[in-house]
């Protein structure tokens, strides 16, 4: 045998990125009022400052730049968000069943933003941005205590971490109906639709806030791959191998929260991209972070686009929350994997 | 030299460990042995400094133990554990070149770490498993895979190495427990230190310079294999009759049986 080297699928993320970019020209296009190929691109070049002979109305080049394009763009972004923050949370609990939501993070922002909606309704009415930034807190509060409980010793196990998120998810859930028992009939509804999930507060600056966090997330994420790898092979075995299991869990936790803290806030809770999405790319390429990770942030971005596409159409000219959506795909899905693994032990 | 002076280690109401010194010289093997729950992981786990101990140091080279980087110390000694599991179905060759991950410095695997891999793979014979998902493999073809991997690690130790292995043939066939202790010796003759756990005597006198005998979390003897090895001192510690028998074709090595 000559010296093997890993084979790495050099095809995938460019397949991936080219097929994001299709789905994403595709979503724009298709709705209520459908758009042409040809005359988004021509919108966009005259965007650009490129003219072009191409005819479109002023109505379309609203609904495309003002409405559609945000909306695509940010199912991506927060798509790609969750994907890769469900990869790195499998990897750091070295358990293919967990998701971003399991540390708590999701519940946390969500509560927070609840909160913020049921108390103090008449300042959000006023001042539509406290809601965001609600869930930021509730997020990187739910982070901070996380992080407090991995950095309490160098032995804290995956184990350890799992049960906070169990617990802070009980809490936040707790939470989250009290508020529900609490409110008026028109904030029951938003609640509602925060919990459900959907990209329709999609605009430029949430998507260029939200865009910001994830691929920060993202970058911070990828570098931490061959660390990822080490870790699969047990804490112990890591340390052995001059890996502090406990610096990578900490950094793994505050990327994800500031990627999921950040999708919630404007998407709320939505659900099993991040479980799904990981799978799938391991069944192609194998368990290699250095792969897995910037794949499943692709596509997790294409599987929300199209998601969000369907949940448009569906029943339009009205919209179905696309959390609600992943969640019934996705939720068969957790229960076949969970089934297939237990035929294995 | 790998030195651990008067080791306490105590978790709760519980002592693990008391008053234990030993020293691993870098060239010979060391066998530990002892009944179940004697304390022989533990004594490992203070070695690879996983353990925190209550009482007691561990010098490495002279040096604190706890005065190494990870880093630093992941390059100079190897720790097999007992049990390995792995979260995700790597192949066997991404599993032992994750051994070389130390020398790597956040760069890529070299030409050099494929070739260590490659003859780690052919010395614990699982060079035609090279391409196969780990996860599916047989825990005796895991146990080796494992072996391999902690090997890479300090193949090329310019310093003396040191490996630390929990029953490394606990889940081996006859023929392989020689052939993975023989190899390991030849670890040792190559200048590293060599520990081991294990359970059957008559592998500990074939294959180990020293033996070290826990009980109880007490070191019960210590030195030359040979001379601490007596059946008075196997009834003692494990509370079994054994008798030494020295067939003509061993040329003098003497064997323990049960009576």
């Amino acid at each position: 045998m000559p010296f093997q080297k890993i084979k790495h699928s050099q095809w995938l993320l460019p397949l991936l990125l080219s097929s994001l970019i299709a789905t994403i020209f595709l979503a724009v296009s298709v709705g209520v009022v459908p758009l042409e190929i040809k005359q988004i691109t021509a919108a966009l070049l005259d965007g650009a400052g490129l003219s072009s002979s191409i005819e479109y109305s002023p109505q379309q080049a609203i609904i495309l730049f003002d409405i559609r394009l945000p909306r695509v763009l940010l199912g991506a972004v927060i798509g790609g968000g969750l994907g890769i923050s469900g990869a790195a949370i499998q990897g750091i609990f070295r358990n293919p069943l967990a998701e971003p939501s399991l540390i708590g993070v999701s519940a946390g922002a969500a509560l927070a933003a609840a909160f913020t909606m049921v108390v103090t309704s008449q300042l959000v009415t006023a001042h539509f941005w406290l809601l965001p930034i609600a869930a930021f807190v509730g997020g990187g509060l739910v982070t901070w205590l996380v992080y407090q409980i991995a950095a309490r010793s160098s032995t804290a196990t995956t184990g350890t971490l799992l049960l906070a998120g169990i617990a802070i998810n009980a809490m936040a859930g707790a939470g989250l109906g009290l508020l529900s028992y609490l409110a008026d009939a028109q904030q029951l509804r938003n609640l509602v639709f925060w919990t459900l999930g959907g990209l329709d507060a999609a605009n430029w600056n949430s998507l260029g806030l939200t865009g910001l966090c994830v691929f920060a997330a993202a970058f911070g994420l990828i570098r931490l791959a061959r660390a990822l790898n080490i870790f699969s092979l047990g804490e112990a075995e890591a340390g052995h191998l001059g890996l502090s299991s406990s610096r990578l869990k900490k950094q793994v936790v505050v990327l994800v929260a500031l990627a999921v803290g950040a999708s919630v806030a404007v998407a709320g809770i939505i659900g099993f991209i991040g479980l799904v999405v990981p799978h799938l790319v391991r069944l192609i390429i194998g368990p290699d972070h250095r792969l897995l990770l910037p794949a499943s942030a692709l596509l997790g971005a294409i599987l929300l686009v199209l998601a969000d596409m369907a949940a448009r159409l569906m029943i339009a000219p009205a919209e179905l929350p696309v959390g609600i959506l992943t969640a019934l795909l996705g939720a068969p899905f957790f229960l076949f994997l969970l089934l297939r693994q237990k035929q294995r032990l | 030299m790998l030195e651990a002076s008067h080791i306490t280690v105590q978790i709760g109401q519980a002592t693990l460990l008391s008053d234990v010194s030993v020293s691993l010289k870098p060239g010979e093997v060391v066998a530990v042995v002892g009944p179940n729950g004697a304390g022989k992981s533990t004594l490992l786990n203070v070695l690879s400094g996983d353990q925190k101990i209550t009482q007691g140091e561990v010098r490495l080279e002279d040096k604190l133990l706890t005065d190494y980087s990870r880093q630093m110390l992941a390059k100079k000694r190897a720790v097999l554990p007992q049990q390995s599991s792995l979260a995700f179905p790597f192949s066997v060759l991404d599993v032992v070149l994750m051994g070389r991950s130390p020398h790597l410095d956040g760069g890529a695997e070299t030409e050099k770490d494929y070739r260590i891999v490659h003859k780690a793979l052919a010395a614990t014979e699982v060079e035609h498993l090279a391409g196969r998902i780990y996860t599916t493999l047989s825990g005796g073809e895991r146990q080796r895979v494992q072996l391999a991997r902690v090997l890479t690690q300090i193949w090329d130790c310019s310093d003396p190495g040191y490996l630390l292995l929990d029953e490394p043939v606990s889940a081996l066939d006859l023929a392989h427990q020689h052939s993975m202790l023989k190899l390991v010796r030849k670890f040792a003759e190559d200048g590293a230190g060599v520990l081991v756990v294990l359970h059957d005597l008559n592998l500990a006198l074939q294959y180990c310079d020293d033996v070290w005998v826990l009980k109880a979390g007490r070191l019960t003897a210590d030195g030359k294999v040979d001379k601490i090895l007596t059946a008075q001192l196997i009834e003692n510690v494990f509370d079994v009759s054994v008798a030494f028998v020295s067939p003509d074709e061993l040329s003098g090595r003497r064997v323990v049986i049960s009576l």
